[in-house]
Formats: structure tokens, C-alpha cells, sequence
């Protein structure tokens, strides 16, 4: 097994469609076939370890990840955001390395040791003009294809290592070779350092789908790119599509229409923003996709379908559907565990665990996470009803311990937000002498709309219980959100505690 | 016949009994299920365990989640 195979059966059976648009350059799939085997000789000549990308969205990331493959190197896309020490520390960890970056950052990253700098463009061209040699890679499932940052909220970043073992298994567990028709296109607009990011090329490869590159993301850019390159399908984390969808407002429909898919994950979707987003794109097919790093992305995902009936159903716990992220996929397992790694039954809170090919729960140098029969913790709390739909309630580090009692700080947000004034809402732990610690919330008041503290207070009491209720309430102007979207709870708690962030 | 790495005889045509062909990104199944094999590289000839020929194994798409 080798990322390769799914490339090389693409550039055999659909060469002469192009595979990636990138500004007003693209290539097919043929094209990054040779690209991927000239690029692949290039980086074996260097004696690097690994093949390294700090880029935006490029053709150096589908050209550098298929090279990886072929040379038998990690890819690592790097997180370009970094800066200064930071990303020393992490080009550090992966050397000696080749590294393709912008010609921007060159001079800075001059002094780094056993790094190769080669710019983007320089690399495009050698892998353009280069010849590839026969086909060469190895079919060892498992070498390892990738090494991703994780984004560190919690902590310094770690690798998770995937597999070419995972990352196949994924792709054939989860799309149909060429199935995609000729005129579909997908936007990518997340960073190629996220999982979703690259595995939205190993799909779009294999599916047979031209890949159209956003690399800055704008709500505003996003619009423009889908409706010139009549895209089809895309994925957005939910800070995205909240953008769009404030983008449009005030229109009826978002005027797009060749795009048929919207899918979505990486994030928590409030409900209204995803019911509006409905309305918007009434002829577009959602798919909410729930998934990690260390699980080569999607395990589990809420269809198109049930989209639509959870909408449009009067009953509240179908509706609550729309929140949730949908069944696992047929090619993995899901639990719910509790404390000591046993099930769970319907409707019990406990730690979300998965098992399958495609999971790998491996971290560089620390070693694997996987328990004796295969399962992944996933450090998520969740539950799962009767009829196998799952619903995420954050990470269990953030559960707030008040005199005892756990308290998950989703539940009372996405009771906050539910209140016609507030626009967002963020809970969290502070201590306190009584209870061990109490629950504070940073709520975000909409514009031209107003609520005390006592009354959201009571909102909160009236509708879970009076544990549940913040003991702090305060109005913040926005929260802090990482540039995926990812709510930085420290990072809150710090300003409701009066700490300099 | 022939063994996987022995090298075909001059004129050697497939047999009429396994030439319905195997497609690219098609799977094949035998009827017990616990033979199933991913076509990579297409061909005219047919594939088969145990003498019996693999049935294409209908796809059941999954939207689109990346």
C-alpha cells in the first residue's frame, strides 16, 4: 500500500483531466504523476529524511505530498502561520530535511542546519521539466506517508504519524475510483497542514475530481473562486461557513449553481448558522464529517439526507440531529467509553473511542495511543443514540469539576447560544474556594440586543440544572478562535481570570 | 495455467471462459466474501479463485466528506 497506487491509477485511467487548479496554473493528472516521480528524484539526490512544506496552498503540496510517496519520505506540512523560534523548533525536529517553502522566507530560515531550501517556484520547475524514473516506491504499508503537527491547545505541537497503511485504507474505505463526473471540482480551502487538507487530495485523486486551491481563505475569495471555476464540492470549517453565510446576508440565495455539496467538520457548527447556511444553498448536499489527525480524517459523517429530515422535523430529538456529526463510517468502529475503557450504552456520556485501519493514534517518539484491542480514546466527550447518531461535547480537558460533579462546558454553551441574545458563548473552569472550581461563561451579545447576567443565568438554570448555571457571566467583544476555528479556552479563562494572555 | 512468473508462450490467447474483463478501481468478489481483490491495473482476462470466477462487487457510494 503506498499514496502512490492511487495516483498512478488515476494518471492510467483519467491522465488527460486536470487534477489541480491553482491560480491560473494547474496541472493533470497525469502531469502530476511525471511531476511527483522528477520531484521524487530531485528530493532522493538531496539525502534528506524528510520532505518538508511551508506554503500556502500550492502546487508544491500535491506535487511534495506524492514525491513523499514515491521517495519513501515523510511529508510534513509545516504550519505556515508559525514564525520565529516556534518553527525553528519544529524544522529542527524534522531535519535534515528538504524544505519547499515561499521565496519570502528563504533568507530567514537561511541559518537553519541540515535543511534544503528550495523555493516553491524552483521546485515546480524542476519537477515540471525533470524526468521521473520508473516507478520505484514501496508497497510497505507501513511507512510512514505523513507527519502533521498537531495544533497544540493544549500544549507543545506533536506529530501525529499516519501510515500509508492509514491514509489508503481511509481513501478505499471511503470513495469509489473515478467516481466523480468529469465537470466536478473541489475547493480546498483549508491549509495543507491540516488533516482535512490533505485528504482532500488523496479523495479528490482518487474520486477522479479536479482540486481548485484557495490559498488565503476570505469569505468574500471563496465566493469569487467557486462561482469562475463552477466548483462543485466543498469543505469548510465551521468559522468558515459562518463567514460565508454573514457574507451573504441579505440575499436569498447564494447564487452558485454548480456547487451541489457543502461538506463540513473540524469544529463545532452552532445550529443556526448550518440551518441558515440550509436555506442559502437549498440545493446543496451537507455532510457533516467528524474526525482527528491521529484518524486520517473522517470516521464519522451526517449525510445529505439526513440533513434534511432533521430540518424538517418537528420532533426535537431528530432535529438535534443537525448538531450531531451523523453514524460512523462502515469501515470503522465507534464506542462510547467510560473511565476504566468499557462501552457504554445509548445515550451515556463517556469518552468517544475508534478502532479500524485507518486509525493510528501514533505520535512521534511518544509511541502508540491504541489500547490492547485496538482502541483510540479520542480524549472527545460524547454520546451516541439509540439509532447510532453521535454527539461530540468537546474535549474531556476541559471538563469543569464542581464540587464533584462533572460538567461538559458544550451542553451550557449550546444552551447560551440557544438565547435570541447571544451570538456566541464559551464556558469554562475558574477556581474557586468552595466548589473546587465554578463555571464561568464569555458570552458574545448581538448587536442591538441585550441580557443580564441574572437573567442568561436563569435561562441556563431553567433549562439544565442549577449546577449547570454560571456562577460568572461576562460580555466579551468576540472570542478568541484559532485561525481554523478552533475556540482557545485557555486563552479565555486567562481574560476572565484578569491574566495577560 | 501459466505461473505468475513464468513468461507466457508465443500465441497464448485467454481462455473464452475468463475474458470478460477487469476494469480499473473495480473490486471483485468471490461468493463467500473472504476473497476480495482491488483492480489497479485493467486487463482483457477475468479473475478467479479456485476455479470460479470473482464477481464485481457493486459500490455503495458514501458522500463526499473532504
Amino acid at each position: 500500500m503506498n499514496l502512490m497506487m492511487l495516483l498512478e491509477m488515476a494518471a492510467s485511467g483519467l491522465g488527460d483531466r486536470v487534477a489541480v487548479t491553482s491560480g491560473d496554473d494547474s496541472l493533470t493528472f497525469a502531469e502530476l504523476f511525471a511531476a511527483a516521480g522528477a520531484a521524487a528524484a530531485e528530493v532522493s539526490a538531496a539525502r534528506a529524511l524528510r520532505l518538508a512544506v511551508l506554503d500556502v496552498s500550492s502546487l508544491a503540496v500535491p506535487v511534495g505530498l506524492f514525491a513523499s510517496a514515491w521517495s519513501g519520505l515523510p511529508f510534513v506540512p509545516l504550519n505556515y502561520r508559525l514564525t520565529g523560534e516556534e518553527l525553528d523548533a519544529l524544522v529542527a525536529q524534522i531535519a535534515p530535511s528538504y524544505l519547499v517553502t515561499e521565496e519570502s522566507r528563504v533568507e530567514r530560515l537561511a541559518h537553519l542546519q541540515r535543511t534544503d531550501l528550495v523555493t516553491r517556484e524552483v521546485f515546480i520547475e524542476r519537477a515540471r521539466s525533470g524526468t521521473a524514473g520508473e516507478p520505484s516506491w514501496s508497497m510497505d504499508p507501513d511507512e510512514i506517508a505523513i507527519l502533521l503537527f498537531t495544533s497544540g491547545t493544549t500544549g507543545p505541537p506533536k506529530a501525529a504519524v499516519l501510515r500509508h497503511k492509514h491514509l489508503v485504507s481511509y481513501i478505499l474505505g471511503s470513495v469509489e475510483f473515478g467516481s466523480a463526473a468529469e465537470e466536478e471540482a473541489a475547493l480546498v480551502s483549508v491549509p495543507p497542514y491540516h488533516v482535512a487538507g490533505v485528504a482532500a487530495i488523496a479523495s479528490s485523486v482518487y474520486s477522479g475530481r479536479r482540486i481548485v486551491q484557495l490559498p488565503n481563505f476570505t469569505a468574500e475569495g471563496w465566493l469569487e473562486l467557486a462561482r469562475e471555476e463552477r466548483v462543485t464540492n466543498a469543505f469548510v470549517v465551521p468559522t468558515m461557513l459562518a463567514r460565508i453565510v454573514d457574507a451573504l446576508a441579505g440575499a436569498d440565495t447564494a447564487d452558485l449553481p454548480h456547487l451541489r455539496a457543502i461538506s463540513y467538520g473540524g469544529g463545532k457548527m452552532h445550529q443556526s448558522v448550518i440551518e441558515r447556511a440550509m436555506q442559502i444553498f437549498p440545493d446543496a448536499n451537507f455532510v457533516n464529517a467528524y474526525g482527528l489527525t491521529e484518524t486520517s480524517s473522517t470516521i464519522s459523517l451526517l449525510g445529505p439526507e439526513e440533513h434534511r429530515a432533521a430540518a424538517a422535523s418537528d420532533d426535537p430529538k431528530i432535529r438535534r440531529r443537525l448538531i450531531s456529526v451523523g453514524r460512523p463510517l462502515p469501515s470503522v468502529e465507534v464506542e462510547i467509553h467510560d473511565e476504566d475503557g468499557k462501552p457504554l450504552g445509548p445515550g451515556e456520556r463517556g469518552e468517544i473511542a475508534v478502532r479500524g485501519e485507518q486509525v493510528s493514534g501514533e505520535y512521534l517518539g511518544r509511541g502508540s495511543r491504541l489500547d490492547a484491542d485496538g482502541w483510540f480514546p479520542t480524549r472527545d466527550g460524547g454520546s451516541m443514540d439509540a439509532d447510532g447518531y453521535l454527539f461530540i461535547e468537546g474535549r474531556i480537558d476541559d471538563i469543569i469539576v464542581r464540587g464533584g460533579e462533572n460538567i461538559s462546558p458544550g451542553e451550557i454553551e449550546d444552551v447560551l447560544i440557544e438565547h435570541e441574545a447571544v451570538a456566541d458563548a464559551a464556558v469554562v473552569g475558574v477556581p474557586d474556594e468552595q466548589w473546587g472550581e465554578a463555571v464561568a461563561a464569555a458570552v458574545v451579545i448581538r448587536e442591538g440586543c441585550s441580557a443580564s447576567a441574572d437573567e442568561l443565568r436563569s435561562w441556563v438554570k431553567d433549562r439544565l440544572r442549577s449546577s449547570r448555571a454560571p456562577e460568572r457571566i461576562e460580555s466579551f467583544e468576540e472570542l478568541p478562535y484559532n485561525e481554523l476555528g478552533k475556540l482557545l479556552r485557555l486563552r479565555v479563562r486567562a481574560q476572565l481570570l484578569g491574566e495577560a494572555p | 495455467m501459466i505461473d505468475v512468473s513464468a513468461t507466457p508462450p508465443e500465441g497464448a490467447t485467454i481462455s473464452p471462459d475468463a475474458a470478460k474483463g477487469t476494469a480499473l478501481g473495480k473490486r471483485y468478489v468471490n461468493a463467500s466474501g473472504d476473497v476480495e481483490l482491488l483492480c489497479t491495473k485493467p486487463g482483457e482476462g477475468s479473475l478467479g479463485a479456485d476455479g470460479i470466477l470473482l464477481n464485481l462487487k457493486e459500490a455503495k457510494p458514501l458522500p463526499s466528506s473532504d
